[in-house]
């Protein structure tokens, strides 16, 4: 299987203090993959330094691309939706996106809408964390790109709003491009993993499959990560 | 459909599928869904679903036919196999648990039939 | 790669909105203005009318600029944005251009609304001129000169506009870029400083502003009038070569080290 994205020891700082030290990374096509640590580990930043959002040193490639403005055109990121004025109506926002977008693909767009039971006449401000959360990932995943970063789109929403993003994502997902989801609490989308990320102590602490997690070790994937901190002792706030 | 997180997700895949074809929800040469429905069905991820079906058709109890999709097996003897070995299955995990329990032979058929009998009267 | 039409139209989509909503406010002022006015028993006459117009136009084109500068600044640092597949370069000119052109769009309605005045008020003005012609030598201006003046003021107005865009985002961006090299409260001196050292600086440069401003008015008090053109085409080249700078750095600190607001 192909890469679709290289990381080489790539280093992050923010006011002086160390996020991420040294962190090389090698990522497969066709993959989803839980990028998991505790809150405060990195798993934000670490996307945002793949969008080009944020900037450290290292090196970055995404489907063979270096440039932030490059990588751009292949990665699809959760986005908070912060840049828009809160009373705007999602028809508008989808409108921004098909604009910016070459790859925004109207078709996936309506069914992920339908799907997730979203109404374009809705205002952003009248969202529930739920909705808004579906919203945005309906967003992300309308556009069709080689890598998709989901960070945390399941932290403080209900279980029928997760259980319908799940789905999505397992049907929208195209069948050569990697999913990374980021999240601090792995059970609840342990079955739909290919292979876990773990940060830990500002770089990747482990990168598994998790089919092997279960196999070799007799390990559910949430006792393997928890065992990542039993042992390791010098645990980060 | 609720996993284990325990034991890998494309073994339990494969035994659920399995299950549905022994008793018969899914019928001698039908076809199964299609490999991304069949992840939503599930709520797994497509590349385990896939490894699921891969392991099936190398064991002959499905067939995959091409640009069509996967086929259950329409050799019935195969079917039966399958449930033999799933009833060897669960009986060689009962048998083991109540062995251990230190029960004889004739004790466990023993309680295996007071067993039946009881769980017949509770169901009236 | 997303085609400059379309980030112009991304990028511009708010502050038209905001540039439309303003418009419409200075409208319904400049109608309130006049009806009491003529409520009071004053009758609209292009000296009031005009001076209404002077007024709403300083008034609602602050507004507007400052406006401006806010959403402009915002879109730098909003991930909403930035994630938009286009290099910093395309990034930064097609941003600074939206707000130009939203400048100049309420600004040729403030034009169209004084063009209203005068043509309402035209046999008052022909009236005005020969009376003035008579009192002061106002045939030695002739109509080329006043659009060389009108010219030269709205050319030194948008100079201005960009000088002052593109320094106040220089500061925002070297205080954002700070970020990466000084601790919290290190970083939170150096944005006291650097906006001591700009208020300061702003203070001397709109100083000088003034006299270039007030040079390229001329024609409208000096009898004899002989403004130095010359020298207010030169100055505003200046500012635009300082602006020029100023966005070359600027656009360097966003591709280096400006990292977005962390909204997440």
């Amino acid at each position: 299987m192909s890469n679709v994205m290289k990381i080489e020891n790539l280093n992050y700082s923010h006011n002086l203090v160390k996020i991420l030290n040294d962190v090389n990374l090698k990522v497969e096509s066709g993959k989803i993959i839980g990028l998991l640590g505790e809150n405060g580990a990195g798993k934000t930043t670490l996307m945002r330094l793949i969008t080009g959002n944020a900037h450290g040193t290292g090196a970055i490639e995404v489907s063979g691309t270096f440039q932030a403005k490059d990588r751009k055109a292949h990665v699809s990121f959760t986005d908070h939706l912060n840049g828009f004025p809160a009373g705007m109506k999602i028809g508008k926002i989808v409108d921004f996106y098909r604009t910016v977008y070459d790859d925004f693909d109207d078709k996936r767009c309506d069914d992920l809408m339908k799907f997730l039971n979203l109404d374009k006449t809705m205002k952003v401000s009248a969202l529930s964390k739920g909705n808004k959360e579906k919203l945005i990932i309906a967003l992300t995943l309308s556009r069709q790109v080689e890598l998709y970063l989901l960070d945390e789109p399941f932290s403080g929403i209900d279980s029928m709003s997760r259980k319908k993003i799940i789905n999505s994502i397992i049907q929208w997902k195209p069948e050569h491009a990697t999913i990374l989801v980021s999240d601090h609490y792995v059970s609840e989308i342990a079955p739909i993993l290919d292979e876990i990320i773990v940060i830990k102590n500002e770089t990747i602490a482990c990168q598994k499959q998790t089919d092997e997690i279960r196999e070799n070790k007799g390990m559910s994937v949430e006792n393997f990560y928890e065992s990542l901190y039993d042992e390791g002792g010098n645990n980060n706030d | 459909m609720e996993f284990d997180d325990k034991i890998p997700i494309y073994y339990q895949i494969k035994n659920y599928l399995y299950h549905q074809i022994v008793t018969g929800e899914l019928d001698p040469g039908e076809k199964l869904p299609a490999v991304r429905q069949l992840a939503v069905d599930v709520t797994a991820n497509v590349n385990t679903v896939q490894r699921a079906l891969t392991e099936m058709i190398n064991e002959q109890i499905i067939e995959p036919q091409r640009g069509k999709g996967n086929f259950v097996t329409i050799d019935v003897d195969k079917i039966k196999q399958l449930k033999d070995k799933l009833v060897k299955e669960q009986l060689t995990i009962a048998y083991q648990e109540l062995h251990d329990l230190q029960l004889s032979d004739n004790e466990i058929l023993e309680e295996l039939r007071k067993f039946m009998k009881n769980r017949g009267v509770e169901n009236e | 790669m997303t085609s400059f039409g379309s980030l112009f139209k991304a990028l511009s989509g708010e502050k038209f909105r905001n540039s439309n909503f303003i418009i419409l406010i200075e409208l319904l002022y400049v109608i309130v203005i006049l009806g009491l006015s003529v409520f009071h028993g004053a009758s609209i006459d292009l000296q009031l009318s005009t001076g209404i117009l002077a007024g709403a136009a300083f008034i609602f084109m602050s507004f507007e600029f400052i406006r401006l500068t806010v959403l402009s600044e915002k879109k730098y640092t909003s991930s909403t944005y930035r994630l938009i597949p286009v290099s910093d370069t395309k990034f930064y000119l097609t941003n600074l251009l939206s707000s130009f052109v939203n400048f100049v769009y309420v600004g040729l309605v403030q034009g169209i609304l004084f063009a209203i005045a005068i043509f309402t008020n035209w046999n008052e003005l022909n009236h005005l001129l020969s009376n003035m012609s008579t009192e002061v030598n106002f045939s030695k201006i002739n109509t080329a000169d006043i659009f060389k003046g009108f010219a030269a003021m709205i050319f030194v107005l948008l100079a201005i506009a960009i000088l002052t865009w593109t320094t106040i985002n220089l500061i925002h961006l070297l205080s954002k870029a700070a970020s990466n090299f000084l601790p919290r409260t290190g970083k939170n001196l150096l944005t006291f400083i650097l906006y001591v050292l700009v208020i300061g600086l702003v203070f001397r440069v709109v100083g000088f502003f003034t006299d270039q401003f007030s040079n390229s008015m001329q024609f409208f008090t000096g009898p004899g009038y002989n403004a130095n053109y010359l020298g207010i085409w030169i100055n505003t080249l200046i500012f635009l070569v300082i602006a020029a700078v100023e966005a070359v750095i600027s656009i360097y600190l966003n591709y280096r080290w400006v990292d977005t607001n962390n909204e997440n």
